[in-house]
């Protein structure tokens, strides 16, 4: 058996035009969800605050329950502008690419607290999340910022300064 | 700029351009500051002004590609920006001329997180040094 033909033909395609255009589309529509779906938290929160109660009627894990029952829901008011903010980002990076591997990351942390919350809630489909949650991981895996995005056209500038901003999205991108 | 920097700056102003249009258009019968605005793909508010002021300021990131100036293409970052955070802070606020909410917020981010990185970060000079 030819071991290098073999090791050839497996490699990924991770950088082809077709492989790059696919992982920008994954990108820009895991962008366009967050920024849907920051549309419907506005003050007072209550959707919002009814939704993260989901982790107290429906538990998932009982350390988050904890969390969210004590923690949480008595401050919501500053969490829920937190929560908002910190989605606004990581919708807005995602579309445009960039610090794609960083803000991917977040997202999929983002996910995690948003599943276990609400994926024992009512009408709610449990492989949605963990869908969403491989979706980022994938975008993070791939960098795919870096495909028609501005980590891609800024990147190799980046590593080549001597300043600690650029040098940190660098490694972010 | 180089033909990559100023194809990206193009493609992101005609983007704000067109979501701009659109906004106008359909904010157009309404009062030009209401709030919330009428909702474009039935997530997105944004109201006339917002509508007029994204065609402004793409039409003059616009400008800045075309002329390399990355001064010009930095103001028109962070007037997103600023616009971006008035949408957020402002939710339902009568002084957010704009008429979003948080999903114009992240995309007014979006465009303005383009031409402000595009706008600081320095080309590359021939050989592959990048100035610091």
């Amino acid at each position: 058996m030819n071991v290098e033909l073999v090791r050839r033909e497996a490699r990924l395609e991770a950088d082809g035009s077709i492989a790059r255009g696919g992982m920008a589309f994954v990108r820009i529509v895991f962008g366009l969800m967050w920024v849907a779906n920051v549309a419907w938290k506005r003050p007072p929160f209550e959707a919002f605050e009814h939704f993260t109660g989901f982790a107290i009627s429906y538990p998932v894990f009982a350390p988050w329950t904890f969390v969210v029952e004590n923690v949480v829901l008595p401050n919501f008011t500053p969490f829920a502008w937190g929560v908002t903010a910190l989605e606004v980002v990581i919708g807005a990076f995602l579309l445009v690419g960039f610090a794609t591997r960083l803000t991917a990351a977040v997202g999929a942390v983002q996910t995690v607290a948003i599943g276990l919350s609400v994926i024992r809630g009512p009408n709610e489909w449990d492989w949605a999340y963990h869908m969403m949650f491989a979706g980022h991981v994938a975008i993070m895996a791939t960098a795919a910022g870096r495909a028609f995005g501005v980590d891609g056209l800024l990147r190799a500038s980046w590593l080549r300064s001597s300043h600690p901003i650029a040098r940190i999205l660098g490694r972010a991108s | 700029m180089n033909g990559p920097r100023r194809r990206a700056v193009t493609t992101i102003g005609v983007i704000a351009i067109l979501i701009g249009v659109a906004g106008a258009l359909m904010g157009a019968a309404s009062p030009m500051f209401e709030v919330p605005g009428r909702s474009l793909f039935r997530f997105m508010a944004i109201n006339l002004f917002g509508g007029l002021f994204s065609v402004a300021v793409g039409v003059v990131a616009l400008v800045a590609a075309r002329r390399a100036n990355r001064t010009l293409l930095l103001w028109c970052g962070a007037a997103f920006v600023a616009a971006a955070l008035v949408n957020l802070v402002g939710i339902d606020r009568s002084f957010n001329v704009f008429g979003g909410h948080a999903s114009l917020a992240s995309v007014f981010l979006c465009f303005g997180t383009g031409f402000v990185a595009i706008a600081l970060t320095p080309e590359l000079e021939a050989g592959g040094a990048g100035d610091a």
